[in-house]
């Protein structure tokens, strides 16, 4: 049996599954898990002394969307695995997201987050991508992201990635604070895989919440298949108003088909499927009333590898994705998105030539259509398709092996604006077998939205124009310098702290102080943020693991220019930490977690919603806690027991928007069959 | 190498589409577009008729309560608004000799995005049937508005929308009566509201259905 490689890793993780302390006040017998009933393979610490630094790392795609070390990567990034994700005590992705440095989430009700990175997002959540399996979710109404329309199953993911900080020069409009990339599980190696998995829970309220869901999973000679499907009733965490918060049910499905059409190339297809209903609320939204969302997704994509000497690799794409939201306009006083539809379409095409063996030239161009249909956009803007274009390129030199150097730049012309945005990367990394070391300077903008450009809210009471866009509005730009450390003092523990400047400049404002309308504007003052990030993982022993999480932010001049409107910098936490414990015990028989993160205080003192509300609650600093633990039953039936309790302390609204409700603590009991 | 020959086509003609600029910037024309500046000489006709339709209606069931339009810019947002009259309110005073003076009116009516109350305090003037030509001045600052014996009038516009509600006083400009009769009164008006930029130009036709009526007593009249 190999000792550690990270196949054996995956390997074994999946039969790691669950065991909770009152399974183990019940039925565990540690003997017989000694025993050697199972076959799966041991993690031996001293496996991990022999690999260095930059296999333990591993690869990524997010960053550049190709695949590249994590160590010598042109950004700041951060990975949570499998085995983490699992020990982590997660129920939702925000949730897992709350164990990224420079990530701040919070919870509106049932299914329904803002996330945002590096001090932007504020009430809004609409300044990150984020990519199921590469391909982006974002709505195309206004880059928001339906976090309950995640199709997956939170233990179905195989790892999330999260890129900090400008990427626009890869992604486009909206990569404005980063990216965050959710990669499905799959089977390992040339196998055929399945699972199922259902859950149970409460919150103390008696709240209920239940999820069933399932993977199917092959790769043949030539081919490889994976299904996911999930669906999810939370009832859980409704508590903190006087309102009746709607529950949260979804139901998803993702497939990934890879057909293999030579000897170094293959057709992919990507489809995705999802449905939510949960609560309404949101900035613009205060009611919390029940809305259907919709998420439907279809992605192909042709790549070839090392074509010849020069031509390293070409791939031509094109994916479609169309949101819609449903409300009864009858159930809301002010705003709601009723009969909201838009798609996305887009072309693409990459084309990655290695010059000379040190130097490697990408260049690429994307087309995109958008569409948006939605009653409180102006009829001169509504029910139109909007095209962008983008080209791009990025250069990689190594003049020696150790010094990697980047540059790269990219244009747009983004749907639904007359502007033309440049944006860049520049990178030098410096690696050492224990240690690199990154300087990098970025830029990234976001695309105003279509509410932003073309909104027209019209109150069906009075018939007076309530919000109104403003189709000259800049796109912000974020530039950002960082200075990023990877170190392994020993080989079990990875360090990585980051310091970053930023400057936003044309942050969008939603000034409801002007009643004569144009609703948003940009902030003609440039804000600049000092952050700071650390990421530490230990692994101490076979069965102790450690991981910090820290992200620190400081406004350099914010503050002066402060408008009583959404877009204010305090809305975020100036510190957001987390600390947990997670290991394996009786030859990896019994996982378990504990660990809580902490987000301090917010401010806020503004007008939102339509009409426009005064929103001056500011949100206590608040912790939250959990502890997990799991138990394999047997390899003749491969089943895992769980139990996972969470608890938000205190246990309030962390949502400023007045029917948002507390998440209180929940306990979910969890029932797995799995089969390599 | 035909999967690269197709990106390379791809890139080529994309970057060709970017350099040419075919995208489509989203349109979104203030409401206030579609409103008209009827004080506007251009406008005379277009006034005249819908004023008479008004009257008509206004006699045939008080359904119109006259005409008001204004352009200018407020919070630093151009705006033009032409909007019928609601209920208007005339507050005339009576003398002891008989006499029937305006001493304020209330004009209410809508813009796309707000509703609005026009109200001009200290007008003075004798009710009549005659047009006339008189002039008073917005002014600030420690004039006695409430006098009804000078050139000066005190004017305030009061926005409305969604619960919230704003004032705008005139700090400089005039008010120029047309007509001031029992239940008509008319005026065109020119507004300098002090913060930069912030300026309007308009002229109004109100009917009143009604009026308030205060009397003087031979007390008041000092005698």
């Amino acid at each position: 049996m190999p000792a550690c490689s990270r196949r054996s890793w995956r390997r074994a993780a999946p039969r790691l599954l669950v065991l909770a302390l009152i399974a183990l006040a019940l039925e565990v017998r540690p003997a017989a898990a000694q025993e050697g009933e199972l076959d799966i393979e041991d993690v031996q610490l001293d496996a991990l002394l022999e690999r260095d630094l930059d296999e333990q790392l591993g690869t990524t795609t997010a960053v550049s969307r190709k695949s590249e070390n994590v160590m010598t990567a042109p950004a700041a990034m951060s990975i949570l695995t499998w085995e983490q994700i699992r020990l982590s005590g997660a129920r939702t992705v925000p949730d897992l997201l709350r164990w990224i440095p420079g990530v701040q989430v919070y919870r509106n009700g049932p299914g329904n987050h803002v996330v945002s990175l590096r001090g932007t997002g504020g009430l809004n959540g609409n300044n990150v991508v984020v990519t199921i399996n590469g391909i982006a979710i974002n709505s195309p109404l206004d880059a928001s992201v339906d976090w309950d329309l995640v199709p997956v199953h939170v233990l179905d993911i195989e790892r999330i990635e999260v890129v900090r900080g400008p990427v626009s020069t890869i992604y486009g409009q909206n990569a404005y604070t980063g990216v965050i990339n959710i990669v499905t599980r799959e089977a390992y190696g040339r196998s055929t895989s399945v699972a199922a998995r259902g859950e149970l829970g409460s919150d103390l309220e008696l709240g209920v919440l239940g999820a069933l869901s399932g993977r199917y999973a092959s790769n043949g000679e030539s081919s490889q298949v994976s299904v996911l499907g999930s669906g999810e009733l939370d009832g859980t965490g409704r508590g903190g108003v006087d309102l009746d918060v709607p529950s949260m049910r979804r139901a998803g499905v993702v497939s990934h088909l890879q057909v293999a059409t030579g000897r170094s190339s293959h057709l992919g297809v990507d489809l995705c499927a999802s449905i939510s209903e949960r609560s309404s609320l949101d900035h613009l939204v205060l009611e919390s009333n029940p809305q259907t969302r919709a998420l439907l997704l279809g992605a192909v994509h042709f790549a070839a590898q090392d074509i010849s000497d020069v031509l390293e690799s070409a791939e031509i794409s094109a994916r479609s994705m169309a949101h819609l939201t449903e409300t009864d306009p009858s159930l809301y006083q002010g705003f709601s998105y009723a009969d909201t539809r838009s798609n996305r379409t887009a072309i693409g095409a990459d084309v990655g030539f290695r010059l000379a063996p040190q130097l490697g030239l990408t260049v690429g161009a994307e087309s995109v259509l958008d569409w948006v249909d939605a009653p409180y956009v102006n009829p001169s803007a509504n029910d139109r398709i909007y095209p962008g274009h983008g080209a791009y390129g990025t250069l990689t030199y190594s003049p020696f092996e150790r010094l990697h150097l980047t540059l790269g730049g990219r244009g747009d012309l983004p749907p639904a604006t007359a502007s033309f945005e440049l944006s860049y990367r520049g990178s030098v990394v410096y690696e050492a077998n224990a240690w690199s070391l990154r300087l990098a300077a970025a830029s990234a903008y976001r695309t105003p939205s279509y509410v932003e450009l073309g909104g027209r809210f019209v109150d069906p009471a009075t018939g007076l124009i309530l919000l109104e866009g403003d189709p000259d509005l800049n796109s912000p730009t974020n530039e950002t310098i960082e200075l990023g450390l990877i170190v392994a003092p020993i080989a079990t523990l990875h360090i990585m702290p980051t310091i970053y400047v930023s400057r936003l400049r044309d942050v969008i404002i939603e000034d409801f102080e002007p009643l004569v309308r144009r609703t948003f504007t940009n902030d003609p003052h440039a804000r600049d943020l000092l952050g700071g990030e650390l990421e530490a993982d230990w692994q101490a022993r076979d069965d102790l693991g450690l991981a910090l999480n820290l992200g620190t932010l400081h406004w350099l001049n914010a503050d002066e220019h402060e408008t009583p409107t959404v877009g204010v910098p305090k809305q975020s936490s100036a510190v957001v930490a987390g600390a947990r414990v997670h290991g394996t015990l009786l030859r990896e028989r019994v996982g378990y977690g504990f660990g809580a993160n902490f987000a301090s205080q917010r401010v806020f003192a503004v007008r939102a919603g339509v009409p426009p509300s005064i929103i001056d609650s500011d949100v206590a600093a608040q912790t939250h806690a959990f502890a997990m633990a799991e138990y394999f039953l047997g390899s003749d039936l491969p089943l895992w027991l769980s139990l996972r309790v969470l608890a938000a302390l205190p246990d309030a609204a962390e949502s400023p928007l007045p029917a948002a409700s507390a998440g209180g603590a929940t306990a979910v009991l969890g029932l797995a069959y799995g089969k390599e | 190498m035909a999967s690269a020959s197709s990106g390379t086509l791809g890139f080529v003609t994309a970057s060709m589409l970017t350099l040419l600029g075919c995208n489509v910037a989203i349109e979104n024309p203030p409401a206030y577009d579609a409103e008209r500046d009827l004080c506007a000489a251009k406008g005379a006709k277009e006034w005249d008729a819908l004023l008479e339709s008004c009257r008509e209606e206004f006699e045939a069931d008080g359904g119109c309560a006259g005409l008001i339009s204004f352009t200018g810019q407020l919070e630093n947002e151009a705006l033009t608004v032409d909007s019928e009259l609601g209920i208007n309110e005339f507050f005339d005073r009576v003398t002891v000799d008989g006499v029937e003076i305006r001493q304020q009116i209330k004009l209410h009516g809508r813009s796309p995005y707000f509703v609005f109350a026009f109200e001009f305090r200290g007008l003075g003037g004798e009710l009549s049937d005659e047009d006339q030509q008189r002039s008073l001045s917005f002014g600030s600052g420690t004039g006695d508005f409430e006098s009804l014996d000078d050139e000066l009038v005190r004017g305030a516009l009061r926005m409305t929308v969604g619960g919230e509600t704003k004032a705008f006083a005139p700090r400089r400009g005039n008010l120029t009566i047309a007509h001031q009769a029992q239940d008509e009164q008319s005026a065109t008006f020119e507004a300098d509201f002090g913060t930069a930029g912030d300026h309007l130009t308009g002229c109004f036709h109100a009917f009143a259905p009604k009026r308030i009526i205060t009397r003087d007593t031979a007390a008041d009249a000092g005698l």
